[in-house]
Parts: C-alpha cells; sequence; structure tokens
C-alpha cells in the first residue's frame, strides 16, 4: 500500500466534502470570535456532537501553532533540495579548478569523485559535503579549522589533503588519489572474511603509525572503521578524512550503521555520533573523547580482521551501543584458537572498556604491533626452513602463552619473550641452533648477534637461515621503547656513549643557552659533569675506547680543533688544527676500535671541500683518506670542460666499522647524499645509498657490523633508517620520531642515543602602526606543524606566497592575506623550493628550486599549473625578485664564479650581469631606479646601485639576506645585532633615519626568508621559530 | 541532448495544460534543468543569505523556456496555474525519488517543523504534503489549487484570486482552513497515530 493510499483510506470513512465544508465553517466562525468566546459558541453549534467539536477544536488549535507555517513557498526549500542534491549529473563538469571524472563512492559524510586538477594536471579524489552539514556557517569554520590542522599531518599513513575549498555553497576536499581498496572490501574478500594474521597485524599496525603521528599533532580521528582505511596495492595503508568526524558531531544525532538508522541519545555533555560499531564506550556515552577513543576503534577494527566479526554488535545500534557500554570482551582465541598470545594481549589491552586501562598512547600499540609483526614474519621464515616445523597446538613463541612473571601486575610485552636465546654467528649466513630450552629473561652478552626464537620442550637441530633483508637478531625480546636522556632546555646535540655503554658525552649550550660545552651523565641517573668550559664551542664529543678520553671539536669563526679531555674531567689538550669552516655543519669524530686513529672531516684548503682524514692519537700525523674525483675542478673549470659535474659539497661524518678495517662516511652533492665505504688503509670508495636523498649527522655502525643506522629525510621530514653494509633497501627504524639526527649505538647493542630537534618555524603577523611606531602583540598568522617561511604580500596586498612543508615536501603555497583558503601551487615532491616573489600584476610566481641539479629560477602561474624554467646554466640561480614594471627577474647567480645579482627578461632570454662586486639577493625600489641588494648569506651589509647602471654604495650595516624589504617609505629589516632581542627597523628614505618597530621576543630562524611587510606598510610577516630546542634520547631495548 | 527550442517548450506546457500526459514527460526534464541551474545560482551566488525569491526563480525559468510573444496564454494566471501544478509534479516526484532511494522505500513520515532542519527531511516533508494534498483534493478541491498555487507557485492572495477567480477573501479562508487542516494531518502522521 503507498502511502498516499494510506493517508486516504485513513480519512475517508470519517470525513466527506460535506462534512469537511461544514467543519469549515464553523472554524471560519469561532476564529472570528474572541478566544474566550470560542467554547461557548461551539458548546452551541455542535450541540452534542462531539466527534464534530473536537474536530474543529483541533484544526483551531492547528491553526494557532501552524501560525502560516507554509508562508514560506516550498520552492525555496525544493530549490536548496535541487541544488544540493546527491544525484546532479556532475560527471563531467568542473568544479572550481577539478574536473570531476566520476563517482568513486558515496557515505555518510558525502560523496566523492575522481577529479582531475586542471591547474596541476594530476588527478585527486574530491570529497563534496552534503549540505545538511555546511548549513551551520558555525560547524563549517569548525571544520575548516580542524580539516586545516589536518591536512599539516605529515606521514605516509595518512591521506594527503591537497586543498579545502568552497565553490559558491559547496564545500570540496580534495585529498590524494588512492588506487586500491577499502579495508571493508579487503575484509569481504578474505575467507570467512578473516584476513591472514600478518596481514591484519600490518595493517592495524600503519593505521597505528597514522594516529600517533595525528595524536601527537592533538588532533584526534574519532571515525576509525574500515571505510576509512584505504589499502593500496602494494600494501601501503591511508587513513582518510582525519578530522571530518567533528562535521557531523553537533546537530547530526543520527547513528549509522549498514542496517540501521537511529537517532541517538543525547547527553549533557553531547550527541552521540559516528559508527556505532567502532564507538568507544566514552563516544558512546557522548562524553568527550580524545586519541584512547582511537585506540579503542582501532582496537575493533584489529578484532574484527581477525575474528572476522566485530566484537560487540547487535540488531540495531542502540544495541550495538549498549554492548560496547556493558558486554564483556569475547576473548579473540574464541573465534581464533591459535592466536598468538601476544596478539590477545594487545587487542584486549586496546579494547578495555576503562580508558585509564586502555593503551594510554598510540605509539606503545604502534610499537607492540611493530614487533609483533616483526616476529611473525620471522616465525614464517622458520617455517620455511626445511625440517623445522612448529608442534601442533604450537608453543612457539608466537603461540605460547605469557608466562606470569611474579609480582607484576602488568606484564610487560617484553615478558612475553622470555625464551632461551642461542646465538651463532658467521660472517655470511646464520648457523641457527634449536637448543634445550631454559626459561631466563634475555641475556644480553656481547655475542647477542643473532638471536633465536627456540621452542619450549622441542628438538635440537641445525639450519641454516639466509640472511636477507630481514635482520634476526631483531625478532625478539623486549619492545624497544624511546625514553628521554637529557630534557635541558637548549640545545643537546651529539650523544658518544662510554664504551661500558653506562654513560653518554654530548654537547650542550648550557641553562642560558649562550656557550656550548662538552658534559657526561650516567644513563639512569645524575647530573651532568661538565667537562670543558671555553668560550667557543665544544662539539661532536667521542669516547675513546678504553674510556679514559673523550675527544671534541673546538671551533670559533676563526679557529677549529681537535681536543682531548679525561672523561673524569681535567686538564685537556689539543691535538691537532683544522682548517676552519663555513657554519651550517655539525662534524663528527670517529675513534679506531684500537684506540690509535681519530678520523674527522676538514677542508684540505679552505677552497677545497671536505675530505676525510685520519689522525694517529700518538704521532699526530694526519693522512687524507678520501677525495673527490673533482675535487681539482673550480666550478670555472667544470663549465669550461663541459664537464656535468654535480655540485660537489664534501665528504662528512667517518664512522669506524666495529672491526676498525672499514669507514662509512657522508658524500654530500648540493642536496644529495650518499653513504660510502672505504677500507682505512685506503681505496677507492664504495656507495652504499643510491636514491637522491639528504642524509644528515652521523652514521652509526650496529655492534655486529652488519648495518649503517642513519637519519634521512626520505619519508619527509628526517627519521631513522638501517641499511645492511652488503647493500639493499633502506629500512624505517620502528622506534624513534621526526627530526632525529646523529645516532650512536652503545657496543653492547642494546641502546640506540640520538639527538632529537623539536622546531617549528611559523609565519607571524606584527602590526606596524606607523603613527605610534608601537605594534600590537604579533599573531600566529600561517603555521602547520611542518615548517612555514619565505612570506611576501602581493601587490594588491590581498594575497601571500609562502613556502610550506605541509604536504610533506617543501613547496610554494598561496593563501589569502588573513590565512586562509592554503593552496598549493607547485608540487615537486621532493626538490628544495624556495623564495616565492610576485609579479607586479599578481599573476605570476618566480622562484628557486634545484629540482634540477643546480638550483635555477622558474616562474609559475599563480593559480598553479607547470612551472617555466627561466635559467639554464650550470651555476646556481637563486632568490629571483621582479622588476616593478614586470619585465624582468633579478637573481642572484655564481654563473661568473662570484656571487653576482644578474637579471633576466621575465618571458625568458638572455640574462644581463646587475652587479660586478658581488650581489646576491637583490628588490627594485617601488619607484623602479634602484636596485638593492645584499652581498651573500654571511655579508650583513644592504647595498643599491641605479637600474640604469653606475657605482654602488652602501647603504645600511646589519641587514641580513632575506632579512629586509624595500617599500616606498623605506627598509624594512630585522636588526640581529639589537640588544637584548632582534628588533624590526625602517630605515625612511625621507629622512634618513633609521626608527624600531617591534621588538622580536622568538627566535629567528637563520637561512630562509622570512621578512614580508604589506604594501600599504601596516602588516609585517616574521618567521620565528615557535620552539627550537633539542634533547638527547634513547631507544632502549634497541635491536 | 540539444537544448529544444522555446517554442517546442511552450507546446510541449500547452499540450500538458490540455491534458496531454505525454508531454508532460518531456517538459520534466527540461524544466528540471533549467530550474536546479537557477536555483544552484541564487544559492550559490550573490544573494547568498537573503530568502529566495520563488515567484522570481520560477519567472526567469519559464521566460527562458518559454516563447512568450508568440504564444496566446488566456493570460497570465493561466500561466502561473500549469506552472505551479508541473513544479508540484516536478519537485515531489524529485522528491520521493530522494525519499524513497534514501530510505530504502520504507516510508518515514516527519512533520514539517522538522523538515525544515535538514534537506532529507525537507524531501520526507514534501512527500507527506503532496499525499495530504491529495487527501485535501478529495475534500476541498479548491483549498488543495490555492496550496498548490500558493505553496507550490509561488503565488500571492491576490493572484491566486484572479487565478481561481475567486476574490482574495476566499482564498484567505481557503488558505487558512487548508493550512491548518494540513498542519494536523502531518502532525498526525509524524507522531505516531497510525
Amino acid at each position: 500500500m503507498s502511502g498516499q493510499e494510506e493517508v486516504a483510506s485513513r480519512l475517508i470513512p470519517f470525513m466527506n466534502p460535506e462534512h469537511y465544508r461544514h467543519i469549515g465553517e464553523l472554524y471560519h466562525a469561532a476564529l472570528e470570535l474572541e478566544p474566550g468566546e470560542r467554547a461557548a459558541f461551539l458548546n452551541q453549534a455542535c450541540a452534542g456532537d462531539a466527534a464534530l467539536r473536537s474536530e474543529v477544536e483541533s484544526l483551531i488549535a492547528s491553526h494557532e501553532q501552524a501560525a502560516d507555517s507554509m508562508a514560506a513557498p516550498v520552492l525555496e526549500m525544493a530549490a536548496e533540495l535541487l541544488a544540493r542534491g546527491n544525484h546532479q549529473p556532475v560527471i563531467g563538469q568542473m568544479l572550481g579548478h577539478y574536473q570531476i571524472l566520476s563517482l568513486l563512492g558515496a557515505g555518510g559524510m558525502g560523496e566523492v569523485y575522481l577529479a582531475e586538477d586542471r591547474q596541476l594536471g594530476r588527478k585527486v579524489a574530491l570529497k563534496l559535503l552534503p549540505a545538511q552539514f555546511t548549513a551551520d556557517a558555525e560547524r563549517v569554520r569548525r571544520f575548516r579549522q580542524e580539516a586545516r590542522a589536518a591536512s599539516s599531518l605529515n606521514h605516509p599513513n595518512i591521506i594527503t589533503i591537497y586543498e579545502i575549498g568552497q565553490v559558491e555553497r559547496s564545500y570540496y576536499i580534495a585529498t590524494e588519489y588512492i588506487e586500491g581498496e577499502t579495508l571493508r572490501q579487503r575484509m569481504a574478500s578474505a575467507p570467512q572474511q578473516r584476513m591472514k594474521l600478518s596481514d591484519a597485524v600490518e595493517i592495524a599496525a600503519q593505521i597505528a603509525a597514522a594516529l600517533s603521528t595525528a595524536h601527537e599533532a592533538g588532533i584526534t580521528h574519532r571515525d576509525i572503521k574500515p571505510e576509512n582505511v584505504m589499502v593500496r596495492r602494494d600494501g601501503l595503508v591511508k587513513v582518510l578524512d582525519f578530522g571530518l568526524a567533528k562535521l557531523t558531531e553537533p546537530r547530526a544525532p543520527v547513528v549509522d550503521t549498514q542496517a540501521s538508522t537511529v537517532a541517538g541519545a543525547s547527553t549533557e555533555s553531547g550527541v552521540v555520533m559516528g559508527t556505532a560499531q567502532y564507538m568507544s564506550p566514552e563516544q558512546a556515552r557522548g562524553q568527550k573523547v580524545d586519541a584512547r577513543t582511537d585506540i579503542f576503534s582501532l582496537g575493533i577494527v584489529l578484532y574484527e580482521m581477525l575474528a572476522g566479526r566485530a566484537p560487540f554488535v547487535g540488531v540495531n545500534a542502540l544495541d550495538v551501543i549498549g554492548a560496547i557500554l556493558n558486554q564483556e570482551l569475547v576473548p579473540l582465541r574464541q573465534h581464533l584458537p591459535d592466536v598468538p598470545a601476544e596478539l590477545q594481549r594487545i587487542v584486549s589491552k586496546a579494547l578495555c572498556k576503562d580508558r585509564e586501562q586502555r593503551y594510554q598512547h598510540t605509539k606503545d600499540l604502534m610499537i607492540d604491533l611493530t614487533n609483533l609483526r616483526r616476529e611473525l614474519e620471522f616465525e614464517e621464515k622458520l617455517k620455511g626452513v626445511q625440517g623445522f616445523v612448529v608442534p601442533p597446538g604450537g608453543s612457539s613463541v608466537l603461540t605460547r602463552e605469557i608466562p606470569t612473571v611474579a609480582g607484576t601486575a602488568n606484564a610487560q610485552p617484553a615478558e612475553a619473550a622470555t625464551n632461551e636465546v642461542v646465538a651463532a654467528r658467521t660472517s655470511s649466513s646464520v648457523e641457527i641452533i634449536i637448543g634445550e630450552i631454559k626459561r631466563h629473561k634475555l641475556g644480553v652478552g656481547v655475542a647477542l648477534v643473532i638471536l633465536v626464537a627456540a621452542v619450549a620442550g622441542f628438538a635440537f637441530g641445525l639450519y641454516k637461515l639466509s640472511r636477507q633483508n630481514q635482520s634476526p637478531n631483531r625478532a625478539l625480546g623486549p619492545a624497544p621503547r624511546v625514553v628521554p636522556f637529557t630534557s635541558f632546555s637548549g640545545n643537546e646535540c651529539c650523544p658518544s656513549f662510554s664504551p661500558d655503554g653506562n654513560q653518554i658525552a654530548f654537547a650542550w649550550n648550557g641553562e642560558k643557552e649562550d656557550n656550548t660545552d662538552i658534559y657526561v651523565k650516567l644513563i639512569d641517573a645524575g647530573a651532568p659533569l661538565r667537562l670543558t668550559t671555553h668560550p667557543d664551542a665544544d662539539l661532536s664529543p667521542a669516547w675513546s675506547p678504553d674510556g679514559r678520553y673523550i675527544a671534541f671539536i673546538r671551533s670559533s669563526k676563526d679557529e677549529k680543533g681537535i681536543y682531548l679531555v679525561p672523561a673524569l674531567g681535567g686538564q685537556e689538550r689539543a691535538l691537532c688544527t683544522l682548517t676552519p669552516a663555513s657554519a651550517g655543519r655539525a662534524y663528527f669524530l670517529s675513534w679506531s676500535p684500537d684506540g690509535k686513529l681519530l678520523a674527522f672531516s676538514e677542508k684540505n684548503s679552505p677552497q677545497e671541500a671536505d675530505s676525510i682524514f685520519l689522525l694517529s692519537v700518538e704521532s699526530l700525523e694526519k693522512r687524507r683518506l678520501t677525495s673527490h674525483p673533482e675535487h681539482s675542478l673550480t666550478l670555472q673549470t667544470a663549465r669550461r670542460l663541459t664537464i656535468p659535474t654535480t655540485h660537489y659539497v664534501g665528504d662528512f661524518d667517518p664512522s669506524f666499522s666495529p672491526d676498525g678495517k672499514m669507514l662509512a662516511f657522508i658524500r654530500s652533492n648540493a642536496d644529495v647524499d650518499e653513504i660510502y665505504l672505504v677500507p682505512t688503509t685506503g681505496g677507492e670508495p664504495k656507495r652504499l645509498t643510491n636514491d637522491n636523498r639528504k642524509i644528515d649527522e652521523g652514521l652509526a655502525w650496529t655492534p655486529d657490523g652488519r648495518e649503517i643506522v642513519f637519519a634521512s629525510n626520505r619519508a619527509g621530514s628526517y627519521t631513522f633508517w638501517r641499511i645492511p653494509i652488503a647493500g639493499g633497501t633502506p629500512e624505517r627504524l620502528v622506534a624513534g620520531g621526526d627530526n632525529v639526527y646523529a645516532p650512536a649505538i652503545a657496543r653492547q647493542g642494546n641502546r640506540l642515543a640520538y639527538t632529537q630537534y623539536n622546531s617549528d618555524m611559523n609565519i607571524w603577523r606584527f602590526e606596524a602602526r606607523r603613527s605610534s611606531g608601537r605594534t600590537n602583540s604579533p599573531a600566529k598568522w600561517i603555521s602547520s606543524t611542518q615548517a612555514e617561511f619565505s612570506p611576501q604580500y602581493s601587490a594588491d596586498g590581498k594575497r601571500i606566497v609562502f613556502i610550506s612543508g605541509r604536504s610533506g615536501n617543501i613547496e610554494v603555497w598561496v593563501c589569502d592575506s588573513d590565512g586562509s583558503h592554503p593552496i598549493q601551487i607547485t608540487s615537486f615532491g621532493g626538490p628544495n623550493v624556495g623564495t616565492p616573489r610576485w609579479s607586479p600584476d599578481g599573476r605570476q610566481i618566480a622562484f628557486d628550486s634545484n629540482a634540477d641539479t643546480y638550483q635555477d629560477i622558474y616562474v609559475i602561474s599563480a593559480g598553479g599549473g607547470k612551472p617555466r624554467r627561466l635559467t639554464v646554466e650550470t651555476s646556481h640561480n637563486a632568490r629571483p625578485s621582479w622588476s616593478r614594471d614586470g619585465k624582468w627577474i633579478y637573481f642572484g647567480s655564481n654563473r661568473s664564479g662570484t656571487w653576482q645579482v644578474w637579471k633576466a627578461p621575465s618571458e625568458g632570454g638572455q640574462a644581463v650581469q646587475v652587479t660586478k662586486q658581488g650581489g646576491r639577493e637583490a628588490f627594485e625600489s617601488p619607484d623602479g631606479k634602484f636596485v638593492y641588494y645584499t652581498k651573500g648569506p654571511e655579508a650583513t651589509s644592504l647595498w643599491r646601485t641605479p637600474v640604469a647602471g653606475g657605482e654602488e654604495i652602501q647603504v645600511l650595516d646589519q641587514v641580513q639576506q632575506g632579512l629586509w624589504a624595500v617599500l616606498e617609505q623605506g627598509i624594512y629589516f630585522i636588526n640581529l645585532k639589537a640588544a637584548p632581542y632582534p628588533t624590526i627597523e625602517l630605515f625612511s628614505f625621507a629622512t634618513a633615519r633609521t626608527a624600531r618597530i617591534a621588538v622580536i621576543e622568538k627566535r629567528i630562524p637563520l637561512g630562509p626568508p622570512g621578512l614580508a611587510v604589506s604594501p600599504d606598510g601596516r602588516w609585517i610577516l616574521l618567521v620565528q621559530d615557535d620552539q627550537s630546542e633539542s634533547d638527547i634520547m634513547l631507544i632502549e631495548n634497541f635491536r | 541532448m540539444t537544448v529544444p527550442s522555446t517554442q517546442e517548450v511552450t507546446q510541449l506546457l500547452l499540450a500538458w495544460s490540455h491534458g496531454d500526459q505525454a508531454a508532460l514527460e518531456q517538459l520534466t526534464p527540461l524544466v528540471y534543468a533549467e530550474l536546479h541551474r537557477l536555483a544552484k545560482r541564487y544559492l550559490g551566488g550573490e544573494r547568498r543569505g537573503h530568502t529566495l525569491q520563488t515567484t522570481a526563480l520560477v519567472n526567469e525559468a519559464y521566460l527562458r523556456l518559454i516563447d512568450w510573444k508568440n504564444v496566446e496564454w488566456q493570460n497570465r494566471a493561466h500561466f502561473f496555474g500549469v506552472s505551479a501544478q508541473l513544479m508540484r509534479r516536478i519537485l515531489v516526484d524529485f522528491a520521493r525519488s530522494r525519499h524513497y532511494a534514501k530510505r530504502g522505500g520504507e516510508a518515514e513520515q516527519v512533520s514539517l517543523a522538522e523538515a525544515s532542519m535538514v534537506a532529507q527531511g525537507r524531501s520526507t516533508a514534501l512527500v507527506a504534503l503532496d499525499d495530504a494534498l491529495q487527501a485535501l483534493a478529495a475534500l476541498d478541491p479548491r483549498q488543495s489549487q490555492v496550496v498548490e498555487l500558493r505553496f507550490f507557485g509561488g503565488l500571492s492572495l491576490e493572484e491566486t484570486a484572479e487565478v481561481l477567480k475567486v476574490s482574495p477573501a476566499t482564498v484567505r479562508r481557503d488558505w487558512s482552513l487548508a493550512q491548518a487542516w494540513l498542519h494536523r494531518e502531518l502532525n498526525k502522521t509524524a507522531t505516531g497515530d497510525r
């Protein structure tokens, strides 16, 4: 029966047109009376017909309630329906600069389309948000805020958000397009919906990694479920929709499950939302949620992947919520009898109803999952070995119950593996002896080289296991965990272990952050002992193999040398002087294991690049070990010979292998570093890595001499990787976060110490009120968890171009002057990109990039698109800026052998040299008559020369490259030498005097351009370090 | 699909107003597309935040679709009567398709007040309203027409009176009772009086 028939059949038996007309007459008559008179009238008019009277009364009541409710014609809402209706023929249409190609899927949060970004020529996934979520301006504002925060997350397991935008009243999110399937689809295709153990753990570990990064940035997902996880064909997991769940929270009290839709129970503190099956108890109660909610939801997903069903189910959403709140968790092993005890423990801990009992940090869950995955992999490998059979009902390490440790209420994950370990060592293969089982804690002997899981009550045997990428010595034992070794204010860096592994020497710039000296400290306790006090910077400590001395490098601007100081304190001794190097790079020392040699890098002469040298500690003889094949060629020579050189920077960070036969070092080529190995006796260095990435600050050998741990930006920011010295693909270290450097491994092999940098530079806005010369408090204007720098206002003051690392790579972005609508303009995806500068008409942006070996100038449309390369020299061309008529682009170039300012026609063509006595960063004066320029990174003077040609004159002292701007009224610049804090100052052309505009209390990062002034002179953008600090951290249970 | 000429649209509209149901089938997608385009512009454009001018929207749609010069309409009122009817057909069919698509065919009644909350509710309310209007037509066809003209056609009291050839006072009375009756019927169903 259709709806209309139902209505008609209900009405007609009681009423006909005649009846209705009569009712209508009474209704109108009654309405004409005063309300107080109506009852008497109806009493009389209905003459005892109660049904008639009640009918009229209900219509009068209804009339009052309705109160012209239909006054607004239906078209208003109908039009909205039509405009936002979800079956518009959108395919093929343009939405902003996106052409919609096909529908990828639809869900509660709107439809997702495959679209092509016509500006950047790439495929994107475009999510259109439904009208009901975006009708509320406040909600939209919060959503944008959240989505912007989420878009700054940078992690391989988190989908990259390219843009959050709006076309008319449609909001959309453009993200990276992923070819793959949702975890839901993946689960559905598994036999009995149960995924392979190792696959499930692998996927859960990747989700945990994504969540861990988000949680550290203060972002909770709130809606982790299989539909929000994509699995790429290569197995990489991407978590979608960070922060989007928040959009549905305030006024959409609807809980969706696949089968049912119910209104959620509203509570005092909030409204229930989300997908019922994956809700945490606190979410189901409508309480405030935090990161631990995501941990619970991930627990459900993991459970479901393994068991083939979610742990808490019901016939409708309310039922499900009831189960989540009250029902005991059915242990995983009831579905899966062979489930490893460790996995059972992980799932149960994630699914504790009381969030205080749950994992408190996602990182802990991630580490447990990752370790388990490794163990599973290793076990699989063992199973693959001929003759090795895990007995039925398995008592292998993975399937055995956790032995309870007396006196320990909460068994640590570590205790899961309390097996006898038999280790053996050969150079090329591993011989594994599965021996008699004795249970005791994991021994950490010097011979802890290769650990093997042996099996309880099991057989003896000898098997060979070829060693490939997987290092068996990581198969077992307690989970690695990161603990702080120092947490002082200021910078602590470059740790070096004492030979017994109980102490660490490090450099620290002190409580006052004024003088870097060498300190030592016990690992478990104690205050640091200061070993040096010299006013010059003492860095790079290296503990001698006999434990008695610490070698270090002392350097000032003019002097540099290697020194020794007794580890217990005392008289220091100079070993040798070194050629002073330009700042900007840490240097490392390494002792040979016999204590006779020190390896270091140094420039043989100030003109040359750094090479590796060996110093005999006894004879103080120096021996050069490496020289670059092209080291003797100057840039000019290379150009003349048309040798396609890469820009060789030098060899750095030597590190002796544990047997003392080899040295690993970093060979640096412009913006690419590779690890090389060279015999300590000399010879041709052999390249170990080959992947065009940066490697920075120090190399560490594992004590077995098989691998090297290093910090690389291959996954975005600097993280730790390990590579077998036999070659292969680097593997990321599980523990240790982002921005880590200078790894050092204890000789015992159980600990890795490193420098953790905590830095976040953002763009701040200062107000420069010219009348009073004072400013309001600065506001953080353009920020993310990644670096933002190099801002510049467009000539109309309405837009800002800047550099941001928020997409995971350094790219050019443009936003409105209030910081809103950030749009990524370039997509180089790796190479450095810098100094974006507007053309005067605001249509184009010039910038530099080292995408092709040398730094070159590129021009791109301000709306994005394909960049046009302006310079093609075999030399560096950097820091572009436009002439005021837009016809020329100035830049610094070393094509003549020295850095000079050049200019090239902005449409392309022959460049013309502008300066003769040096120049690097130039801006034309607003009247187009002069070129102002700095002379280099270290030079602090500002010069000018007439555009038409003529003599140069110095305008100002104390102007740092990247920290100045020319306006009509004068030159804005940062005076770094001002005391007690640097200041923003204005040199007025009219008065030729300098006035202070603002005092800068935060740290200004040196290097990236940091100052921009709005055309009206009212606003100043300045890059500031919101955090710049480093600590030394330890990875315990390093394997 | 080629864009039909204004003459074609006009002929279809006239044919339909004379009882040719096949004409409606050809007409609907054309009017829908035009309305959609306009509605989108109104909602997204410069007038954001302003109440949508329904009559303007309808007028503009028909101005674009219909060849005014060469067709003798009986009068302006006739046109509005036809267009309101057409609008109701199109919008309700549209809402019905949405409504059933979303609910998997299981009808759920929602009050008008709730309906104004979200678009989903709106389509549900529209379907319920259409059902109730049909029931009302069985009791009083003119009241049903008044609602159609005013609510779906966006006509004023006076315009409605002109179309129906009655006095504005009569329209006011019909409108008042029809609203009260519809409001009660819709709330009855919404509060589960089955």
